[in-house]
């Protein structure tokens, strides 16, 4: 049997639309191949410990070990008035309940004899005014040839190892997982100031970050939700594949992770909607769980070679796209001196005449996403689409205001170019370029061709995030996405959520 | 009727510009040019030339979804537009030049234009010649007339009419012009020169013309 420490995934909330730099990287927890350690003891701890918590169906105790010293993090005493369902008085006590909320939710879905063990902590983590890391987690060791593994020479991550083989294989005093999250979150203004983390336990969260929810994630993650392999290189830990690996399927080429020398599971791991999970019960539930893909359809007479399907992020905020689509004429505001349009302040007469009754297409920068819907909406606008101002792949439009009833979809930034392109023999009011928000139906919201959904494989490697994630594409927005999104609930299997189905796929 | 008033630069030659109430004029004389604008790119012999500041769009191939071409495909028109200055921001000043024309006497020249249908905006056509082959707008000294910005720009397409007499090379241009928060969309199609003109014809269509035009503008009250 061989272990070894792991490294962690990232979580980040949903951008919204205001920063203009990249977020930041998230943080990375040693990624050392550590020797291969006995499990001698392991197995006696087990023994010690075992117990059966909630109900017969499906249960599993999750203990949380509190890695805070005294005075900080879950033993901040700072008082705190109780919020939401959480009883707490100071702010380490409702850390702990939130904490305690999430560690039930997952309990009553995981099946293992023996208790899983959190080592959480509250620590400064990155971030910046505009964007921050929330947590990350991960496997604390990974095992493999444990007692009745299912597949010899693979790694498993300790909790799974533990309740496949029947025992804790653990090593003596060690978590199964390792959690860290963001002590800093909302509470300094180099960190994402005013929107902090949310404690209640009952989704109220408003403005803020639902900590039950990222906590959710970030156990996920301890589960099993990542792989081992390092997604940068295509490394194996000691030339050995990760269970996860054995579901990851090149779409381009049907074949597998664990197929693939390590430059092409490098090159797979920037692939963008190259990547899809191959396992049958998350591709079972796929039908049940995910809407029909939003889509950007542009025809008209002078749309010329602008002509076609594109794809979009969807917003978090406004009516989802659906049938029939909302369609009108394309038209840009335009108020800035380059040309581009950033719609922050109420439009001018001129783009208030040019987007009444037409959709709206914008530029992405300086304020909030919503900012902008408000303000064409506030013109007459039927729908906005935002343009990408950096190159990349599409990604989703963050926000919350209830006030939005136009549909909004983000496109990248080429798109935007080739869209504008074909709007420079426009009038006043009139564009010939027609733009239609809707769903394609024959197509699931972040799936390939064959109905599997995609992992998180952004161009630019994204460390700890890409391959360990599901894509940005899902809709309604899935738990295991590498942003929060506000839509979320605390539910971790279907019809809401594939994450469950896929801690099955694994082994759980 | 002041915006129809014949004016010239140019002491020798007699012009004017009018709209008629119908197409075509008609006249005896050489047909020396007869352009539809089937494809903007691929025209011999015009010259383009976006003098604004900063210049953006020339003009371009007719866009079908504001309106349809006066005949032929769809698109077979000229338009020309406020994005003349880039990005609608600035002076635009944006010419559109016919080939050099041997023309002899009494020349008429015939356009269709229109433009889109939003008010507010003060679209301006000016129509001009220049004798000789260059075309460089200092030379286009010759003012045949205007549409737009005194009179109403039509709404649907409408025929004009400008005389002149000269002999030997010579081009007519068509320059939109005006602020571009000032201007919206313009459309030219189905562009005509007839040369050696017989005199008493081209001063009946003159009058023609007029009558046509004083309708217009009390059409365009309503």
């Amino acid at each position: 049997m061989m272990s070894a420490e792991m490294p962690s995934a990232g979580l980040q909330p949903a951008e919204s639309g205001a920063a203009q730099s990249q977020p930041a990287a998230p943080s990375r927890l040693q990624r050392t191949a550590a020797a291969a350690r006995t499990m001698a003891a392991a197995a006696a701890l087990a023994c010690a410990v075992a117990g059966a918590a909630g109900s017969a169906q499906a249960a599993a105790t999750i203990v949380i070990v509190n890695q805070n010293a005294t005075g900080v993090g879950f033993n901040d005493p700072t008082p705190a008035a109780p919020v939401g369902g959480n009883p707490g008085t100071t702010l380490g006590q409702q850390r702990l309940y939130a904490f305690q909320r999430a560690a039930d939710i997952w309990g009553a879905t995981l099946t293992s004899n023996v208790p899983i063990r959190i080592g959480a902590s509250f620590v400064p983590l990155s971030c910046t005014a505009t964007s921050a890391t929330l947590g990350s987690a991960g496997a604390n060791e990974i095992w493999s040839d444990f007692p009745n593994a299912p597949r010899a020479n693979t790694w498993y991550p300790s909790a799974l190892a533990s309740k496949l083989a029947g025992e804790d294989v653990a090593t003596p005093g060690e978590p199964h997982i390792v959690a860290r999250f963001n002590s800093r979150v909302g509470l300094f203004s180099d960190c994402l100031p005013g929107s902090g983390f949310y404690l209640g336990l009952d989704r109220n969260f408003g403005t803020q970050i639902d900590l039950v929810t990222v906590l959710l994630h970030e156990f996920a993650h301890g589960f099993g939700f990542q792989t081992f392999t390092d997604d940068e290189t295509g490394a194996e830990i000691l030339n050995i594949p990760s269970i996860w690996d054995y579901y990851l399927l090149n779409n381009r080429n049907n074949r597998l992770w664990v197929e693939m020398t390590p430059a092409e599971r490098a090159a797979s791991a920037t692939t963008w909607r190259g990547l899809s999970w191959n396992g049958p019960i998350v591709t079972a539930a796929v039908p049940q769980v995910l809407d029909p893909a939003s889509n950007l359809a542009i025809s008209g007479s002078a749309a010329g070679s602008a002509t076609g399907n594109y794809q979009v992020g969807d917003a978090a905020f406004g009516p989802p796209l659906g049938q029939p689509a909302v369609s009108g004429q394309l038209m840009p505001v335009v108020d800035q001196a380059n040309g581009t349009g950033l719609a922050c302040e109420p439009l001018s007469n001129l783009n208030a005449l040019a987007v009444r009754g037409n959709v709206a297409l914008v530029d992405r920068g300086t304020c909030p996403f919503v900012d902008k819907a408000r303000n064409v909406q506030a013109a007459g606008a039927i729908g906005m689409v935002v343009a990408d101002n950096q190159p990349g792949d599409v990604s989703d439009l963050g926000g919350a205001d209830p006030t939005i009833a136009i549909p909004a979809v983000r496109i990248t930034q080429a798109d935007g170019v080739t869209l504008k392109a074909s709007l420079q023999r426009r009038s006043r009011t009139q564009s010939g370029v027609l733009a239609s928000l809707g769903v394609n139906p024959n197509r699931l919201a972040g799936t390939d061709s064959a109905g599997r959904i995609l992992l998180y494989t952004p161009s630019t490697l994204s460390p700890g995030s890409s391959v360990s994630h599901y894509t940005t594409e899902a809709k309604p927005n899935q738990l295991m996405e590498p942003a929060i999104n506000v839509d979320l609930t605390h539910e971790v299997t279907p019809p809401r959520d594939l994450t469950f189905p896929l801690l099955r796929d694994i082994g759980w | 009727m002041k915006g129809l008033s014949a004016k010239s630069m140019c002491a020798t030659a007699v012009v004017s510009l009018a709209a008629l109430g119908s197409g075509t004029a008609g006249a005896a004389g050489v047909e020396v040019l007869n352009e539809g604008f089937g494809n903007l790119g691929g025209l011999d012999g015009w010259t383009q030339l976006n003098a604004s500041t900063p210049p953006g769009t020339g003009w371009f191939q007719g866009n079908p979804g504001i309106f349809g071409a006066q005949s032929g495909a769809a698109d077979a028109y000229a338009a020309a537009n406020y994005l003349g200055a880039a990005n609608g921001s600035g002076s635009v000043d944006n010419w559109l030049i016919t080939p050099v024309l041997d023309l002899t006497g009494t020349t008429v020249l015939s356009f269709f234009t229109r433009h889109d249908t939003e008010s507010n905006f003060n679209d301006l056509l000016e129509v001009r010649f220049s004798s000789g082959s260059g075309s460089d707008p200092s030379g286009f000294s010759t003012l045949l007339g205007s549409v737009g910005r005194a009179t109403a720009y039509p709404d649907d397409w409408t025929a004009f009419t400008a005389s002149i007499g000269t002999e030997g090379a010579g081009r007519f241009a068509f320059r939109y012009v005006g602020q571009a928060d000032t201007l919206n969309y313009v459309g030219l199609d189905t562009v005509s020169v007839v040369t050696a003109v017989p005199e008493p014809a081209a001063w009946m269509m003159l009058a023609m013309g007029l009558g046509g035009f004083g309708l217009l503008r009390r059409a365009s009250r309503q």
